[in-house]
């Protein structure tokens, strides 16, 4: 359990490299021509060092949000664990409350002063920070959740993993144009904020605080089953997202399919960060601090990226040519930018405001 | 510093801000009242075992014992006891 802060802080760091590793395929892939004589889009990077090492680390970064989710199911079911009414509801309105005023804020400031436009949908609306609509939807289900995964845990386990592979097979058939009797309404039904989505992550984290001592014992005894299994499913993901890619045609794939042996594999990834109690993890305090500011590293990660990219775009575009350079300026943007925002307010005088803006 | 004091020192400093014009009440849901989530509870945990040396089982680390300011404290006495 004392792993849940370090996994929060991991996942913090891996929501700022997977929007840096997205900057950086995209100037491999669509500002190529701001630093060569190339006309664009270009894919002729695929292939190079620079894109293995990019994708490598989105492939990686990809459990961030399982791993936020499987904490929040998590610390609920702690909360609901020896209390026969399950979860209190004022936990969860004042959960919730908390996540509003940042996510219309934050929202307003993406959309309006940033991308100066309106957005057309409310799926526009949402899928910007998807997580906090998702987690929203995953508190309002916790009573239910949390009901079952008390009476029947087994169910819930392989119901959440159907619906959320599910998905994925929709969004898989869509970009094979493979029809299907009512397939506008199932990927209408789908989107990224839409609870059944995810919920797998989410449901795991419930079993897990609900059944603590059972789940570690389990994990630690089989620690390198765990561990195997991890592995096999990193190369069964990235064997997916090969074949997908080819069957579908699409050279950059990423922005279009998840991939659902992926959601497997980081799954896998979080359960192994608990397999092995006595490594210790370096930079443990480091990680638990960022742990404890993760909401708002999520918030303000996203625009502080993106005014820093398309500022270099414009202004130092050889940069974009050079992964190790251009990574390095946006993870410190990525983060530097919202920690120095969590500390300005904090101060005594602006202090009433964190919550509001920060969460 | 009593126990209570270093206790609402913590909640004060590190999970309202440092706020100290909030004054909590005793007897109040830290968790219900949305002051503690999952990683203030464990940052609390660890505050706990470095402040008065305790060590806290994983079997110890349930909602009952952390509810409330008084709840704590009572546990950290009854761990202090044992020590």
């Amino acid at each position: 359990m004392r792993r849940l802060p370090i996994l929060n802080g991991i996942a913090a760091l891996m929501v700022v490299l997977n929007h840096t590793v997205s900057y950086g395929f995209n100037a491999m892939f669509f500002w190529t021509d701001r630093y060569k004589d190339v006309s664009v889009p270009t894919f002729e990077a695929i292939g190079t060092l620079p894109y293995y090492f990019l994708f490598a680390i989105h492939h990686l970064a990809e459990f961030a949000i399982p791993a936020f989710l499987f904490v929040s199911g998590f610390f609920l079911a702690f909360t609901a664990k020896g209390n026969s009414e399950g979860i209190n509801s004022d936990l969860l309105i004042s959960r919730i409350k908390k996540l509003i005023a940042p996510f219309i804020i934050w929202s307003i400031i993406v959309n309006v002063l940033l991308l100066r436009r309106l957005p057309p949908t409310i799926d526009e609306v949402l899928r910007m920070y998807y997580y906090i609509p998702l987690i929203a939807q995953y508190y309002l289900l916790s009573p239910i959740i949390v009901a079952i995964a008390k009476k029947r845990w087994f169910l819930l386990l392989i119901g959440s993993a159907f619906l959320q592979i599910g998905v994925e097979i929709i969004t898989l058939l869509q970009l094979l144009e493979i029809g299907y009797p009512g397939q506008n309404i199932f990927v209408l039904a789908t989107p990224v904020w839409f609870f059944p989505g995810r919920l797998f992550y989410f449901s795991i984290g419930v079993l897990a605080g609900l059944y603590q001592q059972k789940f570690f014992d389990w994990v630690r005894k089989y620690q390198w089953i765990v561990l195997a299994s991890m592995l096999a499913l990193l190369v069964l993901s990235i064997l997916e997202y090969l074949l997908v890619s080819q069957l579908t045609g699409i050279a950059w794939l990423v922005p279009h399919f998840s991939g659902g042996i992926k959601a497997l594999f980081a799954t896998s990834l979080v359960i192994c960060f608990f397999a092995f109690p006595d490594i210790k993890v370096p930079f443990t305090k480091e990680l638990s601090d960022l742990g404890g500011k993760s909401l708002g590293i999520y918030l303000v990660n996203t625009p502080a990226i993106y005014l820093i990219a398309y500022s270099m775009y414009f202004i130092t575009p050889w940069a974009l040519g050079n992964q190790i350079v251009y990574q390095s300026v946006l993870i410190a943007a990525g983060l530097g930018i919202p920690l120095l925002m969590m500390e300005v307010l904090r101060k005594p005088s602006i202090r009433k405001f964190y919550t509001f803006i920060l969460g | 510093m009593d126990t209570k004091e270093t206790i609402e020192r913590f909640v004060v400093d590190e999970l309202l801000l440092g706020d100290r014009r909030s004054k909590i009440d005793p007897d109040k849901s830290l968790i219900t009242s949305g002051i503690i989530d999952s990683l203030g509870l464990l940052r609390l945990i660890s505050y706990l075992e470095d402040q008065f040396g305790l060590s806290i089982k994983d079997v110890e680390m349930v909602p009952e014992n952390f509810e409330t300011i008084n709840k704590i404290q009572s546990f950290v006495n009854s761990k202090v006891g044992e020590l």
